[in-house]
């Protein structure tokens, strides 16, 4: 059945293909030049994930209320409590079995030890063994007042040390209280040896209370750059909220006071500005943790702004540079009876943070970029033409143009006759805040004409602005969680693609 | 692509010109194989049988081989024209192709009775495809940017055994009625079942949407994997694909020389495919909004595999094995006789056939003279779907009991087969016994 409906067929064929066959040899195929749309880009993305991206130094962060400001921060000063005392090796002559004499460590009461060693020398007048039970009160581990044995035979100098790490030396009473027992063992006889010498050496604390006396801490005037996206951006800033702040972190349990010497931001131009303030004139108190607090921080922030000090006129002139000499004195009013703790971790850290919320207008902010490309595929093109669709949220008009260089650099064309607006800034009302959204369509076209010309690009230099609304003169707030969608779409014409 | 494009319709144009089942039989009443239009069409003698008969016919709706091809004025080039094409096609064209052989149909007369056996080996193929899917494909889908265009063809192509058992009855001098009952032996069966997919692509930046729910199965062919297509027959001259198909028709005698005819062919009808089957099933929907440039922005890097794979996992086609049921096409007919004289015979046909969904009308008026007593001819007018200019002609030739006749429903196609949309043609060998 098969080949007789073959067959068949091959006849019909055959008639048709005679018919037929002239026309398909003499045929001229023709131009396939279909238009295709379809979606390029659809992008939707806030302006946190672009400074995650950009601004790698973080120097734009967040305040509570989703404002971006530019922070710039610097450790202007750290010291810990080497240097600020030290206990001295003390001897101690114990003249009689019960001595009670003056505080050997003038001024302080309380040391925890984490160092250190207790000697003894005693002489022997008799012959025969000897047993001596030394006890000092002010002396304790673990709760137990210290009580040693010293047993030898004289006559002679019988001498030895006692480790004290890990020992309480406490003289809250402003004395210390010694007592022995000595006997001689052959005769059973309590008797009185002399000399008989204590030394405490080497002593070091983990915590120590008292009264340090002053102490100046070392500090050396320094100066910051403040490089960031601020000097990259001309940003006409509202700078009524900017602020500096001065912040201790001080675990001292000591009164502690800071001096400055010198503050001043220093423009481009090389003028210097000094920041003044009643706030820092006087120095600054740091808070400190009470006796009883040891290992807490205490943070004191001292914050100048436009109502106590000159910061926004000084910032307003777009400073490079942030200069500042510091002094520190611990017990800066030398009162004797202040008491205080320090503990071999305790620290003090002055930071200093410059805020400048983004809150201002930019007039024009234009960057270019150029990137090599190859457009020699567009010889299957005929025409182009980009639809882009933006809703923007953040207060920015973004404008586009794009030029199309040849091999020598030369200007073959431009994406468009004027740049576009690519995305429009939402309106902002009086107080800076963006009101809703604002949605931008556009569209680009390369028409036939010019669309042959540009198979002989070699690069690109893509040129945008950034400003702010009403042609940059409207002061906007910048909050983080502003969104940029764009979609793009692109209509092409094609022709005799294979 | 525009290669394919091009072989595609290249293709298409060539069957262009030709046409499915021969309608000029119908007309042909010393035909044992008349009655496959109608089992109520009595045969004169006592014993008939159909030794062989063989019919080819192919058709595109959709348009002719001169709608592609034009000439170009004043010389001897001709121009491949697809927007022309594409500007005649309907919204939705069909293809078909079929061809059928008949063997060893037999009919016996007792009395008033006739019954009857047959065999044919049937091999049936149809597709539609919308006219949006050659705009797509040559225009591009700028053109409807906004609106949600179906671009899935639907098809179908099947081989089958067809074994008849008829009987008719002549009731009384004004009426004669038939019925066939036939059981179906399924070859082989590719066809879609579910057969949407769509494209919308939206007007704000061209975001696309692609929606499917699409079926291919299969039977006796080995399309390969959802991954890995291919096609292979698998062929066997019996399997349990089995079916069934049922004719019935009247036929009334209003006077001496005028008679009307109604019948159906394959009223009921139904093949059920469970022999090595294979179904793939794409159900779903993805739209494509662009790439997401804010990874590029933030440090990522843009994951084009990701998405081209987001696409071909929603799009996939899905392998499963569950059996299905096909469909033959049913025609019904209604028709007027009339003989004004003895040797001299006019007809009129209308007609309907309901296939995959569809509906593909069409008439036919007919005369036919015999010629002494060994010669029959005959010539018809008809129109289909979308064809309008077809002249038929047919041949009978008596030689005793041999009866050797030929019939096509358009032989203006051979003459002119630019402008032709559809061809068939059958003949066949009969003997035939008083």
């Amino acid at each position: 059945m098969k080949k007789c409906s073959w067959l068949l067929l091959l006849l019909t064929f055959s008639i048709f293909s005679c018919s037929v066959s002239e026309d398909v040899e003499n045929l001229n195929t023709p131009e396939w030049e279909p238009d295709f749309s379809f979606a390029l880009i659809d992008t939707d993305v806030s302006v946190s994930e672009l400074l995650d991206e950009w601004d790698t130094e973080q120097t734009i962060r967040v305040d509570e209320n989703g404002l971006l400001f530019i922070a710039h921060s610097a450790d202007i000063f750290s010291a810990d409590g080497e240097g600020i005392y030290e206990i001295p090796d003390v001897s101690i002559p114990v003249i009689d079995s019960q001595l009670v004499g003056p505080n050997p460590f003038d001024g302080m009461e309380l040391f925890t030890l984490k160092e250190g060693s207790m000697s003894y020398a005693v002489d022997l007048a008799l012959a025969g063994d000897h047993s001596i039970t030394l006890r000092i009160e002010n002396l304790s581990s673990e709760g137990e007042v210290f009580s040693r044995e010293i047993v030898g035979s004289g006559p002679g100098r019988l001498e030895g040390e006692w480790d004290l790490r890990g020992s309480d030396l406490d003289f809250r009473d402003d004395s210390i209280r010694i007592s022995y027992t000595a006997r001689h063992l052959p005769t059973d006889q309590q008797i009185l040896v002399f000399p008989f010498l204590l030394t405490m050496e080497n002593l070091d604390f983990s915590y120590a209370q008292g009264n340090f006396g002053q102490h100046e801490f070392e500090v050396q005037a320094e100066s910051i750059e403040m490089d960031s996206l601020g000097n990259e951006v001309e940003i006409e800033y509202l700078l009524s909220q900017a602020e500096l702040t001065l912040r201790t972190n001080n675990s001292f349990g000591i009164p502690v006071r800071l001096n400055i010497d010198e503050l001043s931001l220093i423009t481009q131009e090389g003028e210097e500005i000094d920041i003044e303030s009643e706030v820092i004139s006087n120095g600054i108190d740091f808070g400190f943790p009470a006796i009883g607090e040891a290992g807490v921080f205490k943070t004191t922030e001292v914050v100048l702004n436009e109502q106590n000090s000159n910061i926004h006129t000084a910032l307003s002139l777009q400073p490079k540079t942030i200069r500042y000499g510091l002094n520190a004195q611990a017990h800066p009013d030398n009162d004797p009876d202040e008491i205080g703790f320090i503990t071999d971790s305790s620290r003090i850290d002055v930071e200093m943070d410059i805020y400048i919320p983004l809150f201002g207008s930019i007039q024009e902010f234009s960057r270019r970029d150029t990137f090599s490309i190859s457009l020699e595929d567009l010889e299957m093109g005929r025409y182009a033409r980009f639809k882009v669709v933006g809703e923007n949220e953040i207060p920015l008009d973004i404008i586009l143009q794009a030029y199309f260089l040849d091999e020598q650099g030369q200007i073959i064309d431009s994406l468009s006759q004027i740049p576009f607006t690519v995305l429009e800034s939402p309106e902002v009302d009086a107080n800076g805040e963006v009101v809703g959204s604002k949605k931008t369509e556009t569209t680009i076209e390369i028409e036939e004409a010019r669309f042959s010309r540009l198979v002989d690009t070699e690069s690109i230099v893509m040129k945008y602005s950034l400003a702010t609304a009403e042609n940059g003169t409207a002061a906007a707030k910048f909050l983080s969680e502003s969104k940029l969608d764009v979609k793009i779409g692109l209509q092409v014409g094609v022709q005799n693609p294979d | 692509m525009k290669r394919l494009i091009l072989s595609v319709t290249l293709a298409l144009a060539v069957f262009s010109g030709f046409s499915q089942h021969e309608l000029g039989l119908y007309f042909m009443p010393g035909t044992i194989q008349s009655q496959r239009y109608n089992p109520a069409f009595l045969q004169d003698e006592k014993i008939n049988i159909g030794l062989i008969s063989l019919g080819t016919g192919v058709g595109n709706t959709g348009f002719s081989f001169g709608d592609l091809i034009l000439p170009v004025s004043g010389t001897s080039q001709t121009e491949l024209d697809v927007s022309n094409a594409i500007g005649i096609m309907d919204d939705m064209n069909h293809l078909r192709f079929r061809t059928a052989l008949d063997a060893m149909n037999v009919s016996v007369k007792l009395r008033d009775l006739q019954i009857g056996f047959g065999y044919q080996a049937i091999a049936d193929a149809y597709v539609n495809y919308p006219k949006t899917l050659a705009e797509l494909a040559w225009e591009g889908n700028t053109q409807f940017v906004g609106r949600e265009v179906d671009i899935a063809p639907g098809f179908q192509a099947q081989a089958y055994h067809e074994f008849a058992f008829s009987a008719g009855w002549s009731v009384n001098s004004f009426l004669q009625a038939g019925m066939r009952m036939k059981y179906l032996v399924g070859l082989a069966n590719i066809s879609s079942g579910n057969q949407s997919a769509t494209v919308l692509t939206d007007p704000s930046h061209y975001a696309t949407t692609i929606t499917t729910d699409y079926v291919i199965r299969s039977s006796m062919i080995d399309m390969g994997t959802p991954d890995d297509v291919s096609f292979e027959f698998e062929p066997s001259p019996f399997t349990q694909n089995t079916g069934y198909a049922v004719d019935a028709g009247l036929v009334v005698q209003l006077t001496k020389r005028i008679s009307v005819a109604v019948s159906g062919v394959n009223l009921l009808n139904s093949i059920n495919w469970q022999d090595s089957v294979t179904q793939f099933t794409s159900n779903g929907s993805y739209t494509f909004t662009g790439v997401d440039a804010g990874e590029a922005l933030t440090g990522g890097e843009v994951d084009f595999e990701s998405t081209l794979d987001s696409i071909s996992e929603r799009l996939e086609f899905v392998e499963s094995n569950e059996n299905y049921t096909s469909n033959v096409p049913t025609q019904v007919y209604a028709s007027v006789h009339f003989n004004p004289i003895n040797s001299f015979r006019l007809g009129a046909l209308f007609f309907q056939e309901f296939y995959r969904g569809e509906q593909f009308p069409g008439m036919m008026i007919s005369a036919s003279k015999d010629v002494g007593k060994i010669f029959t001819a005959g010539l018809t007018y008809s129109m289909r779907k979308r064809s309008f200019e077809n002249l038929g002609a047919n041949i009978m030739l008596r030689g005793g009991p041999v009866v050797l006749f030929m019939v096509t429903d358009n032989f203006t196609a051979l003459l002119s087969p630019r402008s032709a949309r559809e061809f068939n043609l059958r003949w066949g060998l009969n003997v035939a016994l008083k």
